[in-house]
């Protein structure tokens, strides 16, 4: 199985070194490519001088673009499997197994990485939490799909979600989205526990007033897509 | 408030949301102005359910005849949505040119690369 580790990357010229080194410590037979969503700091600068496979976008597409451009390039090259993995270091790539295989035995087409099964490890801020909690919550109302952690960006895809995502994927906030828009595909999914960290440097992207309009934005997202048909597959 | 104006009032809001959604489901509009849309639809129906609203808001501002005052909040709300296109179209514009500008530079580095290779 050929596998894409793909890396958004906007501004964490902090922590990028070390999630690539790590992940090619941890699983170096899986293939990554980081996407430099035209940062403005020296994120471009240190992933040539160490020599860091990436792709540089020429205009900031933020989350939703960054990651479809590596949907694309996954489909382009061939790859069986794609998997997001965060630049600020928050996936570790030990639990990279957990959603990979369950995915390449076909128990699904997509894996969600969990940090709420087991509740270990960084377990998020409390109005995340419960913002989260929402979501799934609605999700599960307007399609019958079960996760609980909406908004972890650390999931494996096959082939076909892959293809499907390159042509429509939510651009801002396309997590939560992203789950329903599958399961009305009729494409399965199911979730695996991981254990996430703290980022592990830079700044989040997300204030309180960017999370306010996250929740209305994603739940009206999510219940306009309850009203299209299910695709049977 | 008249009923024949509630009546006609209603089904306008009703023909909106029919052909809002039906734009949204296609994928015509981006989720960012289709909240305002369905809110501003929101608006109306709460404004056609309880008029009351409207007559004291009117008063509030200082507009005696009430339909002016919807008239003004509509220009308003217009005027504000037009800002919010034009600074859209110019991030727009902006993000076009940076494009071209690096496909154009692109695309001298691969005639650049293709004529060395041929030497």
């Amino acid at each position: 199985m050929k596998v894409i580790v793909i890396i958004p990357c906007y501004n964490e010229s902090e922590s990028i070194l070390n999630v690539v080194r790590e992940l090619k410590e941890v699983k170096p037979d899986f293939d990554y490519v980081v996407i430099n969503d035209c940062s403005t700091d020296n994120t471009e600068e240190i992933l040539v001088q160490n020599g860091i496979h990436h792709i540089n976008l020429p205009v900031n597409l933020g989350i939703g673009g960054g990651v479809q451009t590596g949907f694309k390039y996954a489909v382009e090259n061939g790859y069986d499997i794609s998997v997001q993995l965060d630049g600020d270091g928050q996936h570790d790539p030990r639990y990279l197994d957990d959603i990979v295989t369950p995915v390449a035995e076909g128990r699904c087409d997509m894996c969600v990485g969990s940090r709420f099964i087991n509740k270990q490890g960084f377990q998020s801020s409390f109005m995340r939490r419960v913002g989260i909690r929402f979501l799934s919550r609605l999700i599960k109302i307007c399609s019958g799909v079960e996760v609980f952690d909406t908004t972890s960006g650390f999931r494996a895809m096959n082939a076909a979600v892959t293809k499907y995502f390159t042509r429509s994927y939510a651009q801002d906030y396309p997590e939560p989205e992203a789950i329903i828009s599958a399961a009305t595909q009729g494409f399965r999914i199911s979730e695996a526990a991981v254990v996430m960290r703290e980022r592990q440097g830079g700044k989040s992207s997300i204030n309180p007033l960017k999370s306010a309009y996250y929740m209305i934005k994603v739940s009206v997202a999510i219940i306009l897509y309850s009203f299209s048909g299910r695709v049977k597959r | 408030m008249d009923l024949a104006l509630r009546i006609f009032l209603i089904l306008s809001t009703v023909i909106y949301f029919v052909i809002l959604l039906s734009m949204l489901r296609k994928g015509k509009f981006g989720l960012k102005y289709a909240l305002i849309w369905l809110f501003m639809g929101i608006a109306m129906i709460v404004f056609i359910v309880f008029p009351n609203t409207v007559y004291a808001a009117s008063r509030l501002i200082g507009v005696s005849n009430p339909v002016n005052a919807v008239f003004l909040v509509f220009a308003l709300f217009s005027i504000i949505m037009l800002i919010s296109v034009t600074a859209s179209n110019s991030q727009l514009m902006e993000k076009n040119l940076r494009l071209s500008q690096n496909l154009a530079l692109l695309e001298e580095r691969v005639r650049r690369m293709e004529e060395e290779s041929k030497k």
